[in-house]
């Protein structure tokens, strides 16, 4: 892998990225402005959840406000992922916090494709407010876990490198 | 002798910001809650930015998704500030003169006036653009600077991590 990650390093690309002044701020910034979507939207999808905001919302409306959120901040962070990735690959292919931040992205991604699914599948059965529906509730809200723990890894990815 | 310097080189000599200079976990441990708070902080507010300008939770009242959402906004605003205060008294004179943390500090104040604004002004007309119609354009202004103001904190938070301590070019 680190190999890979010094190969990667000599390509022109590579080069071209790193010697930009500007470049890889700039897209650290826009993957940072997508992260906040998808916090935001797992935030408020959880409030909903545990009946804390959107209470006038059915969990269908508020995933329908949010999800595409979701969907759309993990589009936004793929490439500017990958060009972070290009410029400094062993900052990042060669560091095990990249790789616990890879997982739970993983994760992330299963855990809100099952809610979407679910949803569309049976919404009423995510208004029912019994203790038995409780654990799926808790199941669902507990991706804002993830995606947090997702942007604390990628934080790291600067003090462990 | 100028007061500002005296003044930061004080809050930098203070048991809290030494005790955050020294130790090597306490500053990422800040700066993660900091970064998480802020997200929130700018997703929040974008949520009502983008009911004034009509491009999200149309569905909803403005007053109703105010009163939703603000709270959480709030709530997240106080942890930044907080971990925020934290990280500029660890390093109070760098953070001081650097520039893109005058230029976001600078953008927060325009999206508090432009909140007060908003609050005291715009929003005594809201009876009439609450729901089912588009927003007055007023609030429409106030919801378009409130993103850019919101968006340039975030990308200029990001630019101070890239100048505070790099030594200038």
């Amino acid at each position: 892998m680190l190999a890979f990650a010094d190969w990667i390093a000599d390509t022109w690309l590579s080069l071209a990225i790193r010697k930009s002044v500007w470049l890889i701020p700039t897209i650290q910034i826009t993957h940072i402005v997508a992260i906040t979507m998808i916090i935001t939207a797992a935030v408020m999808i959880g409030a909903r959840l545990a009946q804390l905001a959107g209470r006038t919302q059915t969990m269908h409306e508020t995933a329908q406000r949010f999800l595409p959120w979701i969907w759309a901040g993990l589009i936004v962070l793929a490439p500017t992922g990958i060009i972070l990735i290009i410029a400094e690959p062993q900052r990042t292919l060669g560091n095990a916090t990249f790789w616990w931040k890879m997982a739970m992205l993983l994760v992330g991604i299963v855990l809100t494709a099952w809610f979407q699914v679910s949803l569309r599948h049976d919404a009423a059965a995510w208004e029912d407010r019994s203790q038995k529906a409780a654990a799926k509730r808790v199941f669902a809200a507990s991706s804002i876990l993830i995606w947090l723990g997702i942007v604390a890894t990628g934080r790291l990815i600067a003090y462990t490198y | 002798m100028d007061t500002a310097p005296a003044l930061l080189t004080w809050l930098e000599s203070t048991p809290l910001a030494i005790s955050i200079a020294e130790s090597t976990v306490a500053f990422p441990v800040i700066e993660i809650i900091h970064v998480v708070a802020i997200t929130l902080v700018f997703g929040t507010i974008a949520i009502v930015d983008f009911r004034l300008l009509g491009l999200g939770s149309n569905n909803r009242a403005v007053t109703e998704l105010c009163r939703d959402v603000l709270p959480w906004t709030w709530a997240a605003f106080g942890v930044a500030a907080i971990t925020g205060t934290l990280m500029f008294i660890h390093h109070a004179t760098e953070y001081f003169s650097n520039t893109a943390f005058r230029v976001k500090m600078l953008l927060m104040l325009l999206a508090g006036i432009n909140m007060v604004v908003f609050e005291l002004i715009t929003f005594r007309g809201v009876a009439k653009w609450d729901r089912d119609v588009p927003v007055a354009p007023a609030g429409k202004l106030a919801g378009a600077i409130s993103l850019v103001c919101w968006l340039g904190v975030v990308g200029f938070a990001r630019w101070v991590g890239f100048t505070v301590g790099v030594p200038e070019q």
